[in-house]
């Protein structure tokens, strides 16, 4: 492990900063440039995502949510960038800058009903106000250039959700995603895997505005979803109307109440 | 930092042995700094010092279940050769068991004792009751063959303590818990002596009480 964890000091201060240039023909190298800068870029596309997916050891990520029939806005989506904290000793030297905001406002504005998150287009409406946005990662060795790191990240916000009928409600919103993912010995895997579970938690997100929508209650799964537990993160996924969902989607808790 | 100082004065030689000497520095400086809490959700003000806890939960996950099984196993061993019944996870006789069967019970059963117990000497006793929601990451001991070559190992027992309103499970706070007892050498493995599982926990929960009290002083 002493070992391992010289060669990490060593590979973090060589580190150079990240290449403007994309290599088609080498998308891992690509990421591995960008994980030099310890910001997640969720500029990846799917493809990547997924090809990562597997380097992390999780499951292919989930399907972005279709359009809703409702709108969404949000007036404060860059309270949700943050830094992520590593609870660990393993990998505490790391430090990674997660822009949150950008992959939250993809994510609302695939789901809102005319894809702009500004444009209030009538009832219904929800109008998002984050007041939360963390994410913790906790990393165990299991060998000398093995490490299994769990990452978790929370979004919490208030929606004023306003019903076809112009009836008003306050709703709060708190999602929880924590998904477990392979790095290696040098940490190397913390950007994409930071980046792979926000992604899930904004789905999770999302899937708790339609829950909102439709009347469903807090903390209940989704119909036709197994339900998550805190022991087993990742078991289950939310579960749009219309949305394809890949095989074996990832996990995301819709509630961590 | 006296040892720093004096490796960074390291005027003659190459610039390979002043990078070394940078590096190990680094390491010293690294191991000294090392807290072994990190607060996630820093526990609430209303609850500090005026809290007893009523209820722990605690969860191993994927990262020490392979360890875990072995210590579970270890502590069945005990129990049949102190001649006690074998452990019923779903006994309802209520009986707390007494400290000196606690080597002889599965972790999970024996985590939530501990704490409870150092809660209390540490005057945890009346005020709101909280409950505990351990999640367990990390179980290891030392490993005597990196000790025997001479490098210092490890005994390590780390997780997250999600502090609630044992009633409401309103959250009242959260952080992790890493700690590490390192032994240089084969002498200081053999100098650590016996029961590793429950002097980590012991320690774990000691870590949790200062959470609890706010204090890092055992109250008098």
């Amino acid at each position: 492990m002493l070992v391992s964890f010289a060669f990490a000091i060593l590979a973090a201060s060589v580190a150079e900063p990240a290449a403007d240039s994309f290599n088609e023909n080498n998308p891992r190298g690509n990421a591995l440039e960008r994980m030099d800068t310890r910001r997640v870029d969720y500029s990846l596309s799917m493809v990547e995502l997924q090809t990562f997916a597997t380097d992390l050891e999780v499951d292919p990520p989930s399907a972005d949510p279709e359009a809703s029939d409702f709108d969404i806005i949000i007036d404060n989506a860059a309270s949700a960038d943050h830094e992520t904290q590593v609870l660990t000793m393993t990998c505490r030297s790391y430090r990674v800058a997660n822009p949150a905001s950008e992959i939250l406002i993809r994510t609302l504005t695939h789901l809102d009903r005319d894809g702009d998150l500004t444009n209030e287009g009538g009832d219904p409406v929800f109008r998002i106000d984050l007041d939360n946005a963390a994410t913790i990662v906790r990393c165990v060795m299991r060998g000398d250039l093995d490490a299994r790191c769990i990452a978790r990240t929370t979004l919490g916000a208030v929606a004023t959700y306003r019903d076809a009928n112009g009836v008003e409600s306050a709703q709060p919103i708190y999602t929880r995603t924590e998904i477990p993912f392979d790095s290696d010995g040098f940490c190397g895997g913390m950007t994409l895997g930071t980046g792979y579970v926000t992604r899930e938690a904004t789905i999770a997100f999302a899937a708790r505005l339609w829950e909102i929508h439709a009347g469903l209650p807090d903390a209940e799964p989704v119909a036709g979803t197994p339900a998550a537990t805190a022991s087993e993160p990742g078991v289950s996924h939310p579960v749009f109307p219309g949305a394809a969902v890949p095989p074996n989607a990832v996990a995301a808790e819709p509630d961590g109440n | 930092m006296t040892v720093c100082s004096h490796l960074l004065q390291i005027q003659s030689g190459d610039s390979m042995t002043k990078h070394f000497a940078a590096f190990c520095c680094f390491i010293f400086i690294a191991a000294c700094a090392a807290n072994p809490v990190q607060v996630v959700t820093p526990v609430s003000d209303a609850v500090i010092g005026q809290n007893q806890v009523t209820d722990v939960a605690v969860t191993v996950g994927e990262t020490a279940q392979e360890a875990m099984v072995a210590f579970d196993e270890k502590a069945a061993d005990k129990r049949t050769d102190a001649g006690l019944d074998p452990f019923e996870a779903n006994s309802t006789s209520g009986e707390r068991p007494d400290r000196d069967e606690y080597a002889t019970l599965p972790f999970a059963t024996m985590l939530p004792l501990v704490v409870e117990d150092v809660a209390r000497e540490w005057g945890l006793t009346s005020g709101r009751n909280v409950r505990l929601d351990i999640a367990i990451d990390t179980i290891k001991t030392a490993n005597a063959g990196i000790a025997a070559i001479g490098f210092g190992s490890s005994d390590q027992l780390a997780g997250t303590v999600e502090v609630s309103d044992a009633n409401t499970r309103e959250p009242l706070g959260e952080f992790y818990v890493d700690v590490i007892n390192t032994h240089g050498g084969l002498l200081g493995l053999a100098l650590r002596g016996g029961s590793i599982r429950e002097k980590l926990a012991e320690e774990f929960a000691l870590h949790v009480s200062r959470q609890l009290t706010g204090s890092e002083d055992r109250p008098e």
